[in-house]
């Protein structure tokens, strides 16, 4: 197997998707080629940064900045409450009635004509129909189902974050 | 290069007849890049394509960062598409029930005339890409409203390896072409065209029965070319395509509930359209300009 043949197929090795005999013939040669090696290297890098792409924030901050809110908080109650208060009627009243509502706004059924939730990210739903028209367009007509599915998915991520910032 | 004087427009036609073909004759592997403009902002993406004849695809996204991970795989009715951030594939089972439907088969058949129809074609020259020689194809509407097309076909072996579309006032909507192409390669593994990793269970949805409901309008030029049952997520929907040969509108359709994780919030957005009517949820998908798509939806009972 030549360097050609091995950078051919690089993704398809790093993703284990070759026959047993293909992936040790691959392997001998990277044994022995260092420019293959290289190559597979970055395709490691590659998808391991793409990995990190996550939906969470970049720096993790917030185990930090919930740290120093309780302790900030855990110093105003401790100067200022004491158990033998939070038991007093007048407070004790009014917290078992929001308890009562809270439980009771949790538990209730929701219908099922309800709108559904403004947090939920219909995202995977549209994908699944943009997936299935795009490559409907490969049995029937002259147009790129790549092109159809990038803009769709395009268009819809630009909808979900018009919708984000209008909350 | 211009091909000078005319060229008789069955030539053209003879050439996307055998593009139409090619897929399920030729094997491939490629890289491709794919610009779309979205309010006059381009993205480009970059992808790899590995194509086993006649029908097995896999397609990898690398390109803009929203896709970036995205693998689409089809092994005849079977489509899975691979979620990075979830690190799982979901099934997508699709299954042509036409004659269910009681349509005429070859009535949803579409081709080489539907296309001179609906468009005036012409061979316009020759062009090279990714290293090819290839015919280029000039599609032009008859109808108002719809793009054009021009279309970069292999002369060897027939396969698009170029597309752009553009709107009348000749502003170009979007452009893909092949970077690096292979034809035929001799070690294609059949393993690429299943996934590897965990894969999202999907219930059996046979025994639920959907009745679909139809659009009394189309614009112009299009006509119904397949129905289809898509089962994902445990949800079925009816998928109806029209099509006026180069462009295709999805009609799809299911029962409203919550609990199957079926549900769609409302939304208007550039092509995409959906709505609840009678218990049922719509999306209707099409590059087509919004007052057509609201007129679609407006008609379906």
């Amino acid at each position: 197997m030549n360097c050609k043949q091995v950078k051919n197929i690089i993704c398809e090795y790093f993703g284990g998707c070759l026959s047993e005999p293909l992936r040790k013939e691959v392997e001998l040669h990277l044994a022995q080629c260092f420019e293959c090696s290289a190559e597979l290297k970055s395709v490691e890098d590659m998808v391991s940064s793409l990995r990190s792409l996550s939906r969470r924030s970049p720096v993790d901050c917030w185990p930090g900045v919930k740290e120093r809110i309780l302790v900030q908080q855990t110093g105003r109650f401790a100067s200022r409450w004491s158990w033998s208060q939070m038991l007093r009627p007048v407070v004790a009243a009014p917290a078992f009635i929001v308890a009562i509502l809270l439980a009771l706004f949790l538990l209730w059924p929701i219908s099922v004509n309800e709108p559904p939730s403004r947090g939920s990210d219909p995202r995977p739903d549209y994908s699944r129909f943009i997936t299935v028209h795009s490559r409907a367009q490969q049995q029937q007509a002259f147009t790129d189902p790549d092109v159809i599915l990038i803009s769709a998915e395009l268009a819809n991520a630009r909808a979900v974050a018009d919708s984000d910032r209008d909350r | 290069m211009l091909v000078p004087g005319a060229v008789l427009a069955a030539s053209a036609l003879e050439v996307l007849e055998r593009a139409e073909e090619a897929p399920r004759r030729v094997s491939y592997r490629g890289f491709k890049t794919a610009t779309v403009y979205l309010r006059g902002d381009p993205t480009t993406a970059v992808l790899k394509v590995v194509h086993l004849k006649p029908d097995k695809t896999r397609t990898e996204y690398f390109t803009p960062s929203l896709l970036a991970g995205v693998v689409v795989i089809e092994d005849g009715s079977e489509l899975w598409r691979y979620d990075p951030h979830e690190d799982e594939w979901e099934p997508i089972h699709v299954r042509l029930i036409n004659r269910q439907l009681n349509c005429d088969d070859q009535h949803l058949q579409t081709g080489c005339e539907h296309i001179s129809k609906n468009y005036d074609v012409r061979l316009i020259g020759t062009d090279s890409i990714a290293g090819r020689s290839a015919y280029v194809i000039q599609a032009i509407p008859k109808y108002q409203g719809e793009t054009g097309r021009r279309l970069w076909i292999d002369r060897e072996f027939f396969l698009i390896i170029g597309t752009q579309i553009e709107k009348p006032n000749g502003s170009v909507v979007s452009s893909s072409r092949f970077t690096k192409l292979q034809f035929n390669p001799n070690d294609i593994s059949p393993a690429l065209f299943k996934p590897s990793g965990r894969v999202k269970s999907v219930p059996n949805a046979e025994s639920v029965r959907l009745h679909p409901m139809k659009p009394s309008y189309i614009p112009k030029g299009y006509r119904l070319v397949g129905i289809s049952h898509l089962v994902a997520d445990r949800c079925l929907s009816l998928h109806m395509k029209f099509s006026n040969g180069m462009n295709t509108i999805s009609l799809f359709q299911h029962k409203s509930d919550v609990k199957a994780n079926c549900r769609l919030s409302e939304k208007r957005t550039s092509g995409i359209l959906t709505w609840q009517r009678s218990g049922m949820q719509f999306t209707l998908i099409g590059d087509l300009p919004r007052t057509e798509l609201q007129k679609i939806a407006d008609s379906v009972r």
